[in-house]
């Protein structure tokens, strides 16, 4: 019997592992579990628990595959399913995450459905709600537009504008609507700037915005008169003038731009008292606003207070900060007696210069530093023409004030009305040159920067050459732009020195200038460039003032030939002379002319002497007017009679020649004590 | 070194109101006790409280007293009750 049965068990477990070798989990187990309920034997136990294990997988794997056939059709519940009973087979983690997403897709369709319906029936409210729920899962921007606008359509323009308000809008419906709900919350500027967007031109859309930018204008008075917030009434005038140009008619637009002007100073004192400086910069520099007195002020004080920081700001402040202190109109301000006001305006000079000097080291300090002398000279010359002539307060200003406001003309004008009040022709003329056209140069020459200089006479409209100004203006330049040639060793300078001949004749400054140049070099190579150059002037222009700077270099010039060895003394006496004779007080020339003389007549006498020729010796040194002459003369009789006395000669012999030396040295000079020591031998 | 922030004064303060500043200054030790007195220095002397002012102080309301910045009687008219929403965006994407 127990054969029987063990033969029955191995049919069975045959068939089992021929299931089990085929892929039929499911059967192969039903087969295994019925043996092993039988047998209870280990190794039966773990083949069943691997084929209970093949078997999950594959109904596992079967369900997925239903699953995804099912969430293709679109079928979302099914494929929930599936996935379900898929996950309870095997439980594995990415079919969880496609159950809750599965979900979620269910819960959204639903109540985008619900959303879609409320709006549908007019029920906005629910609608948003409905849409709020979508977003909260879904998130999609269209979805959030679609909340807002319903929300607005709901008169909840607030919550409307809380959601429009992080979107990035390009639709126009949404972009209307954004625009609706903030002007509906009184936010009438930034509807405005919202519309922008849209570029639609149907009249009831145009009457809007009309409506908006009036009503932005009547919130602007209404702030006005709180006397706060000049930045956004300044902001919102600005954009209405801008771009709601059309919505007002002229006297409205009028008002506006007063209302516009009024923000921006209030905004000023603001910045102001906010010590915002840069900030007023850019403001004023778009603006429109007038220059008044109480303009030119502010930007002088804001030049001062951006200078105390920024070197830069230097050059622009310089013109500003005297036009305004020198301004007839702002020292009123400063006080009522005039010598109070002198002094306040002395006070803001000095504030200027210590600012400049904190500078110093920089390269605007000191075109500042400059700057300020000329500016200043120019400014109180014009302040005392004008006077108090309340007519002509305007004029006061320097020349680089007067040049960027265009006033230069009616200042010159001034200038040469009033002719007799300068020093001389050449302090008119210099005045004038700093307002005129050549101005710019003259600047630049001043900042040695005379490259430059010559550069802006270049390009002088040759119109304006004529004006008397002008030509001294360019006459000064060239002048200097020659004196730069010969310090660069150029040729070229008597071109420049040719423009500049009718400024030499009157300008003994400039002629001095060459002297003190001429005198501070002693290469010869730069001396003789500067005789060059004044002997070119005194052929074209000879006035005592050149001719006595030619005579001084002349002479320095040969001197340092002669000490270079590029001169011979005789050729050095033949140049000392020319110097003498331009400028007879030349005591240089004079000496060398002296000292080259007599060292030829020394020479001369003694070259007769080397030669026997005592008559011509004697003669030479009668005649010369140097008593050094006379005493090389006697040195040489004085010798000649030791000589004679300790020669071997006869006493008779010493006599004859002692006696033809003692004739011709008595008729020099019979007072010498060798004439009365010859003597005496002689009577002997 | 500006004497009207330092004391927190105005423009045209006057002798006693400098003084006070001074001395409310003291109190509050915001600067020290050499700033308040070259501050006080700097006001009192007429010279240098004009020199101050006008380095310090800005002064634009003569500007803002000259335009007349009244509401135009034709503005003002319109209500924000009658402002509409308009259909014509509906849907327009």
């Amino acid at each position: 019997m127990k054969g029987k049965e063990s033969k029955s068990n191995d049919v069975d477990l045959e068939r089992a592992e021929k299931l089990y070798a085929r892929g039929n989990f499911s059967l192969a187990l039903v087969e295994f579990e019925k043996i092993q309920k039988k047998l209870k034997s280990k190794d039966l136990a773990d083949k069943t628990d691997q084929c209970r294990k093949h078997a999950d997988d594959m109904r596992a794997k079967e369900f997925v595959k239903r699953a995804r056939k099912a969430e293709k059709k679109g079928d979302l519940k099914n494929a929930l399913v599936y996935f379900e009973s898929a996950f309870r087979i095997n439980g594995e983690a990415w079919i969880s995450e496609r159950i809750a997403n599965l979900n979620k897709r269910l819960n959204v369709g639903g109540a985008l459905l619900l959303a879609r319906e409320a709006e549908k029936k007019g029920d906005f409210e629910k609608a948003a709600i409905g849409y709020d729920k979508v977003c909260q899962q879904d998130g999609a921007v269209m979805l959030q537009v679609k909340r807002a606008q319903c929300l607005v359509k709901a008169h909840k323009y607030e919550e409307a504008v809380m959601v429009f308000k992080p979107l990035s809008l390009s639709d126009p419906c949404g972009c209307y609507h954004y625009g609706f709900a903030l002007a509906k919350i009184g936010h009438f500027s930034e509807c405005l700037k919202v519309w922008e967007n849209l570029s639609e031109n149907a009249n009831a859309f145009v009457n809007q915005k009309h409506m908006i930018c009036h009503l932005v204008a009547d919130n602007l008075y209404l702030r006005l008169a709180e006397g706060k917030d000049y930045y956004g009434i300044f902001q919102d005038a600005d954009y209405l003038l801008q771009h709601g140009g059309a919505a007002f008619n002229k006297e409205q637009i009028e008002s506006l731009k007063r209302i516009h002007q009024y923000g921006q100073y209030g905004l000023i004192e603001e910045l102001w008292q906010e010590e915002k400086y840069n900030n007023i910069e850019s403001l004023l520099e778009n603006s429109t606003l007038s220059m008044s007195t109480e303009m030119l002020a502010l930007q002088a004080k804001l030049g001062f207070k951006q200078a105390e920081t920024d070197a830069g700001a230097l050059t622009a402040l310089v013109p500003l900060w005297l036009t305004a202190i020198y301004s007839p109109d702002i020292a009123d301000t400063f006080g009522a007696s005039e010598s109070f006001r002198k002094d306040v305006r002395r006070e803001l000079i000095v504030a200027l210069e210590k600012t400049i000097r904190s500078h110093s080291g920089t390269q605007w300090g000191q075109q500042a530093a400059t700057y300020l002398n000329i500016e200043r000279e120019a400014i109180e010359i014009i302040f005392a023409l004008v006077g108090r002539d309340k007519k002509k307060h305007h004029l006061v200003c320097t020349p680089l004030y007067a040049n960027k406001t265009n006033k230069s003309e009616e200042i010159l004008g001034l200038i040469r009305d009033n002719r007799d009040f300068f020093e001389d022709e050449q302090h008119y003329l210099k005045t004038g040159a700093y307002y005129s056209p050549a101005g710019e140069g003259l600047y630049r020459l001043k900042i040695n920067d005379v490259e430059n200089a010559m550069n802006a006479v270049e390009h002088l409209p040759s119109q304006v050459l004529a004006d008397e100004f002008v030509d001294y203006g360019v006459q000064l330049i060239c002048f200097h732009y020659g004196v730069a040639c010969i310090e660069n060793g150029d040729l070229k300078f008597k071109r420049y020195f040719y423009r500049a001949k009718g400024l030499l004749a009157c300008a003994p400054d400039l002629s001095e200038m060459l002297v003190n140049k001429s005198l501070a070099i002693d290469e010869w190579d730069s001396l003789h460039a500067y005789e060059e150059a004044l002997e070119y002037i005194n052929n074209l222009k000879s006035s005592p003032d050149i001719r006595r700077t030619l005579s001084l270099v002349m002479i320095r010039s040969a001197i340092a030939m002669s000490n270079s060895g590029k001169l011979s003394e005789k050729a050095l006496r033949m140049k000392a002379s020319r110097p003498v004779t331009l400028y007879s007080e030349n005591e240089m020339a004079r000496r060398v002319l002296n000292d080259t003389t007599l060292s030829q007549e020394i020479d001369m006498v003694f070259d007769a002497i080397d030669r026997f020729k005592l008559g011509k010796a004697t003669r030479l040194a009668r005649q010369s007017q140097y008593p050094e002459v006379r005493e090389s003369y006697f040195e040489f009789v004085d010798t000649i009679y030791t000589d004679i006395m300790e020669s071997d000669l006869t006493k008779d012999e010493k006599h004859v020649v002692l006696n033809e030396v003692y004739e011709w040295a008595i008729t020099v000079d019979k007072g010498r004590p060798i004439i009365a020591k010859m003597q005496m031998h002689l009577d002997l | 070194m500006n004497p009207f922030k330092i004391l927190n004064i105005k423009q045209g303060a006057d002798k006693k109101e400098i003084i006070r500043a001074v001395a409310s200054g003291m109190q509050n030790k915001k600067y020290s006790a050499y700033e308040l007195a070259q501050a006080q220095k700097m006001l009192l002397a007429p010279v240098s409280a004009a020199v101050q002012t006008f380095l310090h102080c800005i002064d634009l309301d003569p500007l803002k007293a000259a335009l007349d910045v009244k509401c135009p009687d034709n503005l003002g008219t319109e209500q924000l009750s009658e402002l509409n929403r308009l259909d014509i965006f509906d849907d327009r994407i």
